[in-house]
């Protein structure tokens, strides 16, 4: 029989365990990553014709848990994300879609956006202008005038793979001067929202995108045709691709 | 969440929210003292906590939104529960009954609060959005159409007190830009960001604030409506002009 002198510290013990095993699952830190056969499993999950010679070209954690990893099935270049969440490393996205992508790791702390790109090596492409936009814009309501500047920030990638010896992939920050305005910019967007319930933690809709301008050597516009590239997301839209950038979308 | 944790804190919102809460727990000991069956204090807070729960209609006053209570959603949930135990209700109703009352103590203080917001923060003073101005404070290129300046903050903190916040059309703005001009060719009128700026403590205004060209002329975008402020010198250093 139970002693009531015992129930409470038993029933304390029983919350206090249930509260660990929840912080454990959600928020204890990541297990060592995967390893490579278990890797090139998952991307075989997705790319039937990966053979023995497909080749996980390098493992990059962007921070403790997210993980970039370019593979290569034999002239095919692909983009695998990773990250850890509830204890097991899940796939974010896995494609073969020659675009470079930016990745917002924390989508509320621009600090953690990266560009990433794994591009195939034997096309003419040379570098790329990526580009952050927020478009001019106005808004009249009540005879309260809102008037948003355009924004266009743009830096130049070299895509060092076309020279065969380098790496084909890569991953780059953004510009400190990015960072500065974004974190002004979200930290205002996000107030403007009406301070209702839990639901604003959700990431507000903003109007700022990232777009690139690729370049073959000799300065023109190219666009590298790779035929059959797919991909695959997971989860939040949190990897976006940048967007082909036209004459018209900048200034 | 680092981003989220130095978020500036609205200390009136704070305060009156405060005031409530410790009027609503004086409301649960008045109504204890004052009763003769007595309830069980943790059951009557449950009950107030309940009671708050409520129907309520959103109205924009003031540009905040006020929730405006109709139906007592809570203290009819609690009067079914009540029905099959006989003297519950008497015992619990009054706490259940303040809990709906308490919307309106919500509803009147998130009115006091911008009420006293707007007394102490006046939202057409620059000095509200920026207040301090650290060190390292500096111009931050937002357009290929920004020249090579700095900031140059002698100047601004001397002609400081020139800043008065003028009206602007919006729409004239942008078909001057849009309209007549190749994207090529255009110049944006608010080419850089002011950063390393902070507004009035206890605000709880976060600020982006774009530069004219000229160095003359500011808009501050807030949790508030956009302000455009106009002053007398340039606070530019460099550039064509």
């Amino acid at each position: 029989m139970w002693n009531t002198r015992f129930r409470l510290p038993i029933l304390l013990t029983i919350i206090l365990i249930g509260i660990g095993a929840i912080y454990y699952y959600y928020y204890s830190g990541p297990d060592e990553f995967l390893s490579e056969g278990a890797l090139l499993d998952e991307i075989r999950d997705y790319y039937y014709e990966a053979d023995s010679s497909t080749e996980i070209q390098d493992i990059i954690f962007i921070d403790e848990s997210h993980v970039f990893v370019p593979f290569r099935i034999n002239n095919i270049y692909g983009t695998s994300y990773w990250y850890w969440e509830k204890r097991k490393w899940n796939l974010r996205r896995i494609d073969t879609i020659q675009t470079p992508t930016i990745w917002r790791v924390d989508p509320e702390d621009p600090s953690t956006f990266v560009f990433l790109w794994n591009m195939s090596p034997d096309t003419d492409l040379h570098e790329g202008e990526f580009f952050m936009i927020n478009p001019r814009n106005y808004f009249v309501s009540n005879n309260v005038h809102t008037y948003t500047p355009h924004v266009q920030l743009s830096m130049t990638i070299p895509f060092t793979g076309t020279s065969n010896s380098e790496k084909s992939f890569g991953v780059v920050s953004i510009p400190e001067d990015w960072k500065v305005f974004l974190q002004e910019y979200y930290e205002v967007e996000h107030a403007k929202i009406p301070n209702d319930s839990f639901f604003d933690s959700f990431f507000p809709h903003s109007s700022v995108y990232f777009g690139w301008k690729p370049f073959d050597k000799e300065g023109n516009i190219y666009y590298p045709q790779i035929p059959n590239g797919s991909g695959y997301g997971f989860g939040d839209s949190s990897v976006d691709y940048l967007r082909n950038i036209n004459e018209y979308d900048i200034e | 969440m680092q981003f989220s944790l130095d978020f500036p804190t609205n200390i009136i919102e704070l305060i009156t929210t405060s005031l409530t809460w410790g009027f609503l727990i004086y409301g649960i000991y008045y109504y204890y003292q004052k009763q003769n069956r007595k309830p069980k204090i943790w059951k009557a807070c449950v009950a107030m906590l309940v009671g708050l729960f409520a129907f309520s209609l959103d109205f924009a006053i003031l540009g905040t939104i006020i929730k405006i209570p109709i139906l007592p959603i809570g203290v009819w949930l609690l009067l079914w529960y009540a029905k099959g135990k006989p003297g519950a209700w008497d015992k619990y109703r009054s706490f259940a009954w303040l809990g709906f009352i308490g919307n309106f103590i919500f509803v009147v203080a998130a009115i006091v609060s911008v009420l006293f917001h707007n007394l102490i923060y006046p939202k057409s003073d620059l000095e509200t959005y920026i207040s301090t101005m650290e060190e390292h404070a500096m111009l931050v290129a937002i357009h290929p159409s920004a020249e090579e300046v700095t900031f140059d903050s002698d100047s601004f903190k001397q002609h400081f007190s020139s800043f008065k916040e003028e009206p602007f059309d919006s729409i004239e703005w942008y078909n001057d830009i849009n309209f007549n001009m190749e994207p090529a060719d255009r110049e944006e009128i608010f080419p850089y960001v002011l950063t390393g700026t902070s507004s009035k403590w206890g605000s709880g205004l976060p600020t982006i604030i774009y530069v004219e060209r000229d160095g003359k002329g500011l808009i501050v975008d807030s949790s508030e409506r956009q302000r455009y402020f106009r002053g007398e010198e340039s606070f530019l250093k460099g550039g064509g002009k």
